[in-house]
């Protein structure tokens, strides 16, 4: 289990976390996301202790590890952002002296080999490794002695698309065999396809955590109904329109409807009404994307109007 | 940041690859090739002026090293030294991950680096001054001494380089920090004692210029060499006083206070790394 509370830190006059507060359970996939500079990575280096906080509480596995850095450490795995080895080492010497600093026995090198697929290249010089080959090598050093924490920044990033797949069965079983991971990534299609809960950061605040239903629910909104209705697309608009949805049109067509489930059986029943055939009906589910987009509009609509409001205020006072 | 001593064990372990990854790279053999060749050509140009073309004495081809020791073992220490934790890239975030101290991270880098500094000069000195001994003999006891130096030098100026390298969140500025305490131990230094015995005179003189010694590992080296090869007029102005002082009895204390150098320098590359976020 990861516990943050409070966790804050400023660089000069800028706040890159903001008293954060956040949980990771064991057997739990936690994914932190935010624009450039919301704090992701800075939390991620203070739980593993390269950052000091100036403020907040982390623990892993019942271990403050700002009190006992080493007992921490030994509970964690990390992958940090930017992936880099001695060029002369082979891929199995890197480990070997992760191993070995972790008091791991040895046929644990192995295993890390094998599980990020590395067993063709582990005798070969790093330097000589592609980009994803030396990401694959840092998740193989994260996952060394399976540690009940597991601290990714970016994991994806460098994999080919082959190994996406892998990754996320790599991430799954480690949830299945009770580790807490907490991660950052850009790609969200990856972050949708493992995260059990998703921790939006903007500015180093914490805007929302939950699932991504809850996320979506909590800003309204609903997946979308696509119909085809071929023919009859300025008919099928008007016929909608009248039912009291809101459709768009895609053309050739197909139209949305934005307000989506509890409309679609009504609208079914107006384009049948008025004799048109739908051919073809999929519901298009809301995507990480549009969540993440709504809750950073909603933020910057409430600070423009947080900021209104002290300028009005400041206004009266002067 | 880390304070916590950790598993002793694993000090060891990190200089190991630190050695390693020294000696596997090339500039280890081209060090030592570098010493041999250097030996093998000051011993043979020593004779040349007079016409002579053959290897002098060992101890006269060690007397010739000593200045070149004191000018290029410091300069190879400190940028090797500086290398190891300059920068901020991929390696140092998973290597302070792992459950070591920071502490652990640098005596770690130090030893490796040391060893493999000192090996290679000692490795490439020994094979050049083997054949200048075995083609025209003179007193082995001479290579003792300049491997002792160059142990010593290697030490002390690794331990500045990884202090360097330590402070400086780039590695060209780890570069350019140990180029700058290079060129003010081995060069700025002794102008300024020259300058100090041109300004000062009387009995104040020469303690001063022995404090000057002992607070220059270089200048320590000079004069441990000093009082092995009873070559005062080769060593300068600050070596002669020193020696005339001291005599051989105050090497011993010279290297004490090279060694106090090196320890200072890795507790100030201790406390710079253990404050410093990557």
């Amino acid at each position: 289990m990861i516990r943050i509370r409070g966790l804050s830190r400023r660089y000069g006059a800028v706040v890159a976390l903001d008293g954060l507060s956040l949980e990771v359970a064991a057997g739990e996939i936690v994914a932190l996301i935010g624009s450039n500079g919301a704090g992701k990575s800075t939390c991620l280096k203070a739980l593993v202790g390269l950052v000091r906080p100036d403020a907040g509480e982390l623990a892993v596995d019942g271990v403050d590890v700002r009190r006992r850095p080493l007992e921490g450490r030994a509970r964690m795995g990390y992958l940090p952002q930017d992936v880099a080895f001695p060029a002369r080492m082979t891929g199995r010497q890197v480990l070997d002296l992760f191993r070995s600093l972790r008091r791991l026995a040895a046929g644990e090198t192995g295993r890390a080999i094998a599980s990020v697929g590395l067993q063709g290249a582990a005798d070969r010089p790093v330097a000589g490794y592609s980009g994803g080959m030396r990401q694959r090598l840092a998740l193989a050093a994260a996952l060394l002695g399976r540690p009940p924490a597991l601290v990714l920044d970016e994991p994806a990033i460098s994999l080919d698309p082959l190994f996406h797949a892998e990754l996320r069965a790599i991430l799954r079983e480690v949830r299945e065999r009770g580790s807490a991971v907490l991660l950052t990534s850009h790609l969200l299609p990856e972050v949708e396809a493992v995260a059990d809960r998703i921790a939006l950061l903007r500015e180093g605040r914490l805007l929302a955590h939950g699932t991504l239903a809850e996320l979506a629910a909590s800003r309204g909104l609903r997946p979308l109904a696509r119909f085809h209705v071929p023919g009859g697309n300025g008919a099928a608009r008007r016929v909608l329109t009248a039912a009291g949805a809101h459709p768009t049109e895609e053309g050739d067509g197909w139209i949305t409807l934005a307000d989506a489930a509890p409309a679609r059986a009504e609208a079914f029943r107006a384009l049948e009404a008025a004799g048109l055939r739908v051919q073809a009906f999929e519901t298009v589910p809301v995507g990480l994307a549009d969540v993440f987009r709504a809750w950073y509009d909603a933020d910057e609509g409430d600070a423009a109007a947080s900021r209104g409001a002290r300028s009005a205020r400041a206004e009266v006072v002067r | 940041m880390s304070v916590a001593i950790g598993w002793p064990r694993a000090v060891p372990i990190l200089a190991r690859r630190a050695f390693l990854e020294a000696v596997r790279g090339r500039s280890a053999p081209l060090t030592a090739a570098v010493f041999a060749l250097l030996a093998l050509a000051l011993s043979w140009a020593g004779l040349a002026p007079g016409g002579v073309l053959r290897f002098q004495a060992l101890s006269r081809t060690a007397l010739a090293l000593v200045s070149l020791l004191l000018y290029l073992v410091p300069l190879l220490a400190l940028v090797q030294g500086a290398t190891a934790l300059s920068g901020s890239g991929g390696w140092l975030p998973m290597l302070a991950a792992q459950p070591v101290s920071r502490a652990q991270i640098v005596l770690g880098e130090f030893l490796g680096r040391w060893a493999a500094a000192a090996g290679a000069v000692s490795v490439g000195l020994a094979a050049g001054c083997s054949v200048v001994w075995l083609g025209a003999g003179g007193d082995p006891a001479a290579l003792g001494l300049l491997l002792g130096l160059a142990v010593l030098l290697a030490g002390v100026f690794t331990a500045a380089g990884v202090a360097a390298g330590a402070a400086s969140p780039s590695r060209a500025a780890a570069l350019a920090l140990a180029l700058g305490l290079w060129f003010a131990a081995v060069v700025a230094y002794d102008l300024a004692i020259v300058g100090i015995t041109a300004t000062v005179s009387g009995p104040a003189l020469e303690p001063l210029l022995l404090a000057a010694a002992a607070a220059n590992p270089v200048d320590a080296a000079r004069i441990v060499a000093l009082g092995a090869f009873l070559g005062d007029t080769l060593f300068g102005a600050t070596g002669a006083a020193a020696h005339r002082l001291l005599g051989p009895a105050g090497s011993a204390a010279l290297v004490g206070a090279a060694a106090a150098w090196t320890a200072a320098a890795l507790t100030a590359g201790i406390r710079l790394f253990s404050r410093r976020e990557i």
